[in-house]
């Protein structure tokens, strides 16, 4: 049987830091959408090249960085459902000692 | 290139024009780059690109998820990092070239300087060639030229140096788009597609919290668009639209069918909709009313089982992340509950308004994705669950007051079937218990499991979900049951349609038959007790006799194998008095876990198994299956003797089950005599009615109407005599041939335990003396006697039965009219030990307190009970106890009638003496 401890109000907690994560990084996504634009339409005419790998870039990262803040969201959710299924652990394991410790009372 | 090469014969050409500045606004792409670098430095401030939530989960959280948890958030942050990198190098990489195209522009500029000088330079020195003395004109052609010459070479001077210029600031252009390229490669490969998905895949992929997320999402928009479409179709014939048709529904079988196996869109869709939802949809496209053809119902039933067992995998597929199969698995709980609680609900649905029970259409549904090929497994405790809610269903639906819908729905069978079908395999039919039976697969576990599920309770099927001991019925006992009262009925089962309970029996109770655990004893115990108890009801009943008219049947022969190998059992149950006897389903034996029934439930499991013939006026042998147990115990006997050990313990249990059988035999013989008896006074009437016909009159008519109102009869005194004289005495007859059997069985027994038969007899009495107590054949015959002698009296008299009848007190029954003026003729003890062993019928099995009350008090008959004889309206010789007593404060008495082996009567009368007659105070 696999041993552990689950500390639920630090894991909480730790998951209140990844809170703002997913919102943060779609900013920095939308940041370099635009920044790249203007960074092609600046570039100028003889940089064609440039502007082409502007191009993937500002597609590939603004995406990336989308993806990024889903899988942060999904790693705060994950935490929410261990924090979850230990508290329910807890619970039960709390309210079947309370049904003991009443059992032995009660003797 | 600039433009001297097309001006280099020409005349004056402006700098800017021949070297024109390059294009771009090094300004905006420092914009960008300082954009890009503060997005860089705002996402490298996330807790998800820092990397810091690993190590701070490890202070909190020890243990295989910590450890997991740890280890995607440091995978995320390194794959994050690598993307938020790529940032700071493309800032990088703008701010080169801009810092390119500045110095380009600068130098730009600056040629374009040099190059108007040349001009102006060339000018001066055309207007000096103009002004200078040149009689000839040639020293004037001959500076033109030179001048020109002069301007053309730095034409080109300058033209080199600007194509320099450009070829730099191509350079950088293009080693600031590789390096451009170069991180976008890294984070998506090179060549590959930038779609969304592609670069999820690529930056997120394998990270199975954020798959699993993007999985779910897909399928959960496709199962709202599906369940939006179903939800329009189970509206479309109301309000007047236009009713779903053929080419709706195969419609919405294709969409469904594409996503059938994704256990995802299962949940979703079924949580969307709601299986009455996917129950009302089958209605409605099955409706009689209905364009949509039969084999398109059928592929909705098919892909609709599909979609209902892909929901309730418990087990994700290979692959699945961890989250989602965590998430599958409690939306799978709850689709389970939400199956078992909807098997018991009616759903309505079509034009016609046709309903039809959960369990029927989950039965439609599991047939149809079954005969489609979808071989997948439901889940073994949904199976059981299901089952055991249907069961429930079929109690309850024989007890409410909906006519109409039988056997699951309104829709009607085809033909003489049994149960109504939308498709027509004989095994995939409507008996929805059998196909859900079918799902449990061959692990004797499981099995045994289904057989021990109790039922669901239900507010309809009430009391008729308990067992004789009062507890719930399980899917075994309910099996039992409906072996005995549908499957054992032939006359009641299509030839192409059967009942598949005897098979399904047969499939399951040999996975419970040998083992000796607490719950395969227990479940042997309940399956024997409804064997015993359903039996007893079946017996009392003319029509429900020919039910064993099926010999050995499986159960039968799984009994037999169960009573014969719990001797322990059985010796522990003949020596306990019925009331220390502990209520346990089970008893630990030297041999394991054993069934455990008291002597009163062996007597009844016996009895089951050596009634098997239809009604008759004649005795008969014990069933083949009786005669086999008594093999068995017969076999054990001559071991016993044979191995020298104590053969008296199997001699007693040969008593029992003989007298067992015999009370049981006895008993229907007595139900025929009654039966015949009944038949002659039927006839009596009738023909006392026809003269009442024959002789007319409105007032005889209204006479005859009120005397049958009034309980009464037109039968004469004589008449009754002649019945007394000419109907069967099958009960003597069975009580002769039980004697005769019972010694030979006896003589049989000595004779094959030999030497050890000392005491055999004693041992056989000892064992018969726990069964039900049957009346000799002389106390038979006298009581046959002084039943004709009564009738005798009656006519000689001038009597007649009705006179009796009519002074019998309300409320006090026909056979307790004494007309032996309560003489006591036999001994509170003995009344006692019959009172024992008799079997509780009628009142005696009311459970409030004014009945239940005497069951408390059986012990004081011995000593302060009074016993009388009572004959009653029938001439049947019954035992009365009477015993003075107090219930919750009041005084009064309590009583018993017993009749044979039956107690027919018990409760406690409020303020009642000792008077010798029944229920009157």
């Amino acid at each position: 049987m696999t041993r552990y401890s689950i500390d639920v109000g630090g894991v909480s907690r730790e998951r209140l830091a990844l809170a703002h994560d997913p919102a943060e990084l779609r900013a920095c996504a939308s940041a370099v959408a635009v920044a790249t634009a203007g960074a092609m339409a600046a570039a100028g005419s003889q940089a064609a090249g440039l502007r082409a790998s502007l191009d993937r870039f500002r597609t590939v990262h603004a995406r990336a960085l989308d993806a990024v803040a889903d899988a942060a969201a999904a790693l705060g959710d994950r935490l929410d459902e261990s924090t979850a299924e230990a508290r329910s652990v807890e619970l039960l394991v709390t309210s079947s000692l309370a049904e003991a410790a009443g059992v032995v009372g009660g003797r | 290139m600039s433009r001297v090469h097309e001006e280099r014969r020409t005349g004056a050409v402006a700098g800017a024009d021949a070297l024109p500045t390059p294009t771009g606004r090094p300004d905006e792409l420092h914009h960008a780059a300082r954009t890009l670098d503060r997005a860089a430095a705002r996402a490298r401030a996330t807790t998800t690109v820092a990397g810091t939530l690993g190590p701070r989960l490890r202070a909190v959280w020890t243990g295989d998820a910590a450890s997991a948890a740890e280890a995607e958030a440091h995978q995320l942050g390194l794959r994050s990092r690598g993307v938020v990198d790529a940032l700071t190098v493309a800032a990088h990489s703008l701010r080169a070239y801009a810092v390119g195209l500045e110095i380009a522009r600068r130098r730009a500029l600056a040629l374009q300087g040099q190059w108007d000088a040349l001009e102006l330079e060339h000018a001066v020195a055309l207007v000096g060639v103009t002004h200078s003395p040149d009689l000839t004109g040639a020293l004037g052609a001959a500076l033109r030229q030179r001048a020109d010459e002069v301007r053309l070479t730095g034409r080109l001077r300058l033209s080199r140096a600007y194509r320099g210029v450009i070829d730099e600031l191509e350079t950088v252009a293009l080693r600031s788009s590789r390096r451009l390229l170069a991180v976008s490669d890294l984070t998506v490969p090179h060549g590959s597609s930038a779609s969304p998905s592609a670069v999820r895949a690529a930056v997120t992929g394998g990270m199975w919290f954020a798959d699993g997320m993007e999985a779910t999402r897909r399928s959960r928009d496709v199962a709202l668009a599906d369940g939006a479409l179903l939800r329009r179709l189970l509206s479309s014939h109301a309000g007047g639209r236009t009713p779903a048709g053929e080419d709706d529904v195969a419609a919405v079988v294709a969409r469904l069918r594409a996503h059938a196996e994704d256990p995802v869109y299962a949940q979703a869709l079924v949580e969307e909709v709601g299986t009455d939802g996917l129950g009302r949809l089958a209605l409605q496209a099955g409706d009689p009313s209905s364009s949509v053809s039969l084999d398109t119902v059928r592929q909705l039933l098919a892909v609709l089982g599909s979609v209902v067992i892909t929901a309730a995998q418990q087990s994700a597929p290979a692959g699945t992340d961890p989250r989602t199969r965590a998430r599958l698995a409690s939306g799978s709980a709850l689709l389970a509950d939400d199956l078992v609680a909807g098997a018991t609900r009616t759903v309505s649905g079509g034009a016609s308004r046709q309903r039809a029970g959960g369990y029927w259409l989950l039965g439609q549904m599991m047939a149809g994705a079954r005969l489609s090929g979808d071989s997948r497994p439901l889940p073994a405790r949904l199976v059981r669950r299901a089952a055991a809610a249907t069961a429930t269903a079929e109690v309850a639906e024989t007890r409410d007051a909906d006519a109409e819908l039988r056997h699951g729905t309104t829709i009607h069978p085809a033909g003489d079937a049994t149960f109504a079908s939308w498709f027509d395999r004989s095994d995939f039919g409507g008996d929805a218990l059998h196909l859900l039976l079918t799902e449990v697969g061959d692990d004797p576990a499981e099995q045994a499991a289904l057989l021990a599920e109790p039922l669901p309770a239900s507010t309809v099927a009430g009391g008729a979900l308990a067992n004789s001991r009062g507890d719930r019925l399980t899917v075994g006992e309910h099996l039992v049951r409906r072996w005995i009262t549908f499957e054992a009925n032939g006359t009641q089962t299509h030839h192409d349609l059967r009942l598949e309970t005897d098979a399904d029996l047969t499939r399951l109770l040999p996975s419970i038959s040998t083992a000796t655990t607490v719950e395969a004893a227990e479940t042997r115990a309940r399956l024997m007790l409804e064997i015993s108890r359903t039996s007893d009801f079946a017996m009392r009943e003319a029509s429900t006799t020919r039910i064993y008219d099926r010999g050995p049947a499986v159960v039968e022969q799984h009994v037999v194998e169960w009573l014969s190998a719990m001797h322990a059992s059985v010796d522990r149950a003949l020596g306990q008095p019925l009331d220390s006897f502990t209520r346990g389903y089970s008893a630990d034996t030297a041999d394991g876990q054993q069934p455990m029934l008291d002597a009163r439930e062996l007597s009844g499991v016996v009895a089951a198994l050596a009634v098997d013939t239809g009604t008759g006026l004649h005795a008969r042998e014990p069933a083949t299956a009786y005669e086999s147990l008594l093999r068995s115990e017969l076999q054990r006997a001559e071991q016993a003797a044979a191995s020298r050990l104590d053969v008296m313990p199997a001699v007693a249990r040969l008593g029992f089950f003989d007298q067992a059988a015999s009370a049981a035999l006895v008993a229907v013989a007595r139900r025929q005599d009654e039966l015949n008896k009944a038949a002659w006074e039927g006839l009596a009437e009738a023909v006392h009615v026809v003269d009442e016909i024959r002789r007319g009159g409105p007032a005889g008519l209204v006479s005859m109407a009120q005397t049958y109102a009034s309980g009464g009869s037109l039968r004469t005194a004589e008449e009754d005599l002649l019945i007394a004289a000419i109907r069967s005495d099958v009960e003597l007859e069975q009580t002769e041939l039980d004697d005769e059997r019972r010694a030979a069985l006896l003589a049989g027994i000595e004779a094959l335990v030999g030497r050890a038969s000392v005491g055999a007899a004693g041992a056989f009495t000892r064992g018969a003396g726990r069964a039900p107590t049957l009346p000799t054949a002389e106390a038979l015959r006298q009581a046959r006697e002084d039943e004709i002698r009564a009738a005798w009296n009656a006519v000689r008299d001038g009597g007649t039965t009705e006179r009796l009848k009519e002074t019998r007190p309300k409320g006090l029954p026909e056979h307790a009219i004494s007309r032996a003026d309560g003489t006591h003729t036999t001994s509170p003890a003995e009344a006692a030990d019959r009172l024992t062993r008799a079997h509780p019928t009628g009142s005696a099995l009311k459970d409030d307190v004014w009945h239940r009350s005497g069951s408390w008090v059986t012990d004081e008959i011995r000593t302060k009970g009074t016993a009388f004889v009572i004959v009653g309206g029938d001439g049947v010789k019954r035992t009365l106890i009477q015993l003075p007593g107090n219930v919750n404060g009041v005084d009064g008495r309590f009583e018993w009638i017993i009749d044979g082996d039956r107690i027919t009567h018990q409760m406690f009368v409020r303020g009642g003496g000792i008077n010798g007659v029944p229920i009157k105070p």
